[in-house]
């Protein structure tokens, strides 16, 4: 089960671009409204059955698409959304930890307790979660005394994803693997890993130089991204920069092989699929951009 | 035309002088000796997210706030993992959080450089010409294919829950081996 396990929640993924998929057709031409409603349904409800993260992805996906595809997001709403995120993640968690096989009595009644006090709660599952700080400064402590500099290798693991680890043990780590072999072995051979940031992934593989030429150069690509959804206002590059953006969230909160993880989870559907739908050589009616509230701009290619 | 875009005043505006002041005003709070080191890490902590939001404010490529342009994104990241956290772990008192501990403050500058260097990074780097106006992805929209696309998606995603389920026995049990962020520190 273990070695088919990504591949398995990379497929689940997949009704997460489908839905992205039907919204663009809903955002484009207006038709299919309760179908597109129905797939984003599914795919919150798929998202929210695998973890946390996924949800706040999908949410993050398609309001990217509503942002720029059809009216702006302003402060007040940008306000309400993080106002209902932040409550999601902490409900999700609670909920998380009462359904755990794990969770016995004594818990359960610890639990019960905790679900009559909504600060507690938020404590307990969102704040309790940002240990970059503490992740950071322990890095720092560390490196290069106790945990040498890596010099690059943390950003290999993308590599060699396709092997699996049962046919090359000696894989490279990821730096929160890394870090986490390091501080806590218990954990590690549990399966769980703490997140450690990109600043943490920098600073390990490279020091201070790391830190300064790394975020410059990652400020550089996303200056690139963000100039190339502006350029044209097509829903495909759209697609793109949402998966950009997921890519840009997980190595700022995790490291560079969990973001390219989801890359790939996101580009390579995104791709494929913009690839066929984009592919003009027949068919009826195509609609150039996505059009404004008046309605779309209609082209007959057969002319 | 050139009128129209300089200023009459010779000075710069009141707000451009407010903000250095400001941020010297809060450094001098910040590292002067006096106080204990719980408030002199709040003050830097608010030092660092004034000057993140003013760094932000100037290298931001839109003119109008765009939230999903990722400055502002990672910016909020940023502000939320590093001063704020902070900020709450002096407010709830945890243990772990020590700040008279060097590594503490080296943790909050590190964290200021990168963002800094992002800024900047962002700002100065390619510019419109750099990125290619028209490419295979500003072709139409085939929206027949389109739904036979969206409608497989969505199938492959359904049978890999259902995969799931006959190899894992639940979506769930088989999603908590996702390995997550559920390590606490020591």
């Amino acid at each position: 089960m273990t070695a088919w396990f990504y591949y398995l929640l990379w497929m689940c993924l997949l009704l997460q671009v489908g839905a992205l998929v039907q919204f663009g057709v809903w955002l484009s031409t207006g038709r299919r409204a309760v179908w597109t409603a129905l797939y984003c349904i599914v795919a919150l409800l798929s998202a929210f059955l695998l973890a946390r993260l996924y949800t706040v992805f999908c949410v993050m996906m398609l309001t990217l698409s509503w942002h720029y595809k059809r009216s702006k997001i302003g402060a007040i709403q940008v306000g309400i959304l993080s106002l209902s995120v932040l409550v999601y993640l902490g409900i999700a968690g609670f909920y998380r930890e009462w359904i755990s096989p794990s969770n016995n009595l004594v818990g359960t009644g610890e639990l019960a307790e905790l679900a009559g006090e909504q600060d507690q709660l938020v404590l307990r599952y969102v704040v309790a979660n940002l240990q970059e700080l503490s992740n950071l400064s322990e890095v720092i402590s560390m490196t290069p005394s106790e945990l040498p500099y890596q010099f690059g290798t943390t950003f290999t693991p993308v590599i060699f994803k396709p092997i699996p680890r049962a046919l090359m043990p000696s894989k490279p780590l990821s730096a929160s693997g890394l870090f986490t072999r390091q501080v806590s072995p218990e954990n590690y051979d549990s399966g769980f890993t703490t997140a450690m940031g990109a600043w943490g992934e920098w600073y390990l593989n490279f020091s201070w130089p790391g830190i300064i030429l790394g975020f410059a150069l990652t400020g550089a690509l996303s200056s690139a991204a963000y100039r190339a959804i502006r350029a044209t206002n097509e829903f495909g590059r759209v697609m793109l920069y949402a998966s950009f953006v997921v890519v840009l969230l997980t190595w700022l909160r995790s490291d560079f092989n969990s973001a390219t993880t989801y890359g790939l989870y996101y580009f390579v559907p995104a791709i494929v699929t913009l690839a066929y739908v984009t592919h003009d050589g027949r068919g009826p009616l195509i609609y150039r951009g996505v059009p404004s509230r008046r309605g779309p701009l209609l082209e007959n290619p057969a002319k | 035309m050139t009128r129209a875009t300089v200023s009459a005043n010779p000075f710069l505006p009141g707000w451009v002088w407010l903000i250095p002041l400001a941020l010297l005003v809060f450094f001098f709070e910040a590292l002067h000796p006096v106080g204990n080191p719980a408030e002199r890490i709040v003050w830097y902590s608010v030092l660092i997210i004034i000057g993140a939001t003013a760094l932000t404010r100037l290298c931001r490529i839109e003119k109008q706030f765009d939230l999903f342009e990722p400055l502002h994104l990672t910016f909020a990241l940023f502000v939320i993992f590093y001063p704020v956290r902070a900020l709450l772990a002096v407010w709830l008192d945890d243990a772990w959080f020590d700040p008279s501990k060097v590594a503490i403050w080296k943790a909050l500058s590190a964290s200021a450089l990168g963002f800094v260097s992002f800024a900047l990074g962002y700002k100065f780097g390619p510019g419109k010409s750099a990125v290619r106006r028209r490419t295979w992805l500003d072709r139409g929209w085939n929206m027949e294919r389109a739904q036979v696309a969206s409608l497989a998606l969505l199938l492959l995603g359904i049978a890999g829950f259902a995969a799931m389920r006959f190899f894992g026995g639940s979506s769930f049990t088989s999603s908590w081996s996702i390995p997550t962020s559920k390590v606490r520190r020591r």
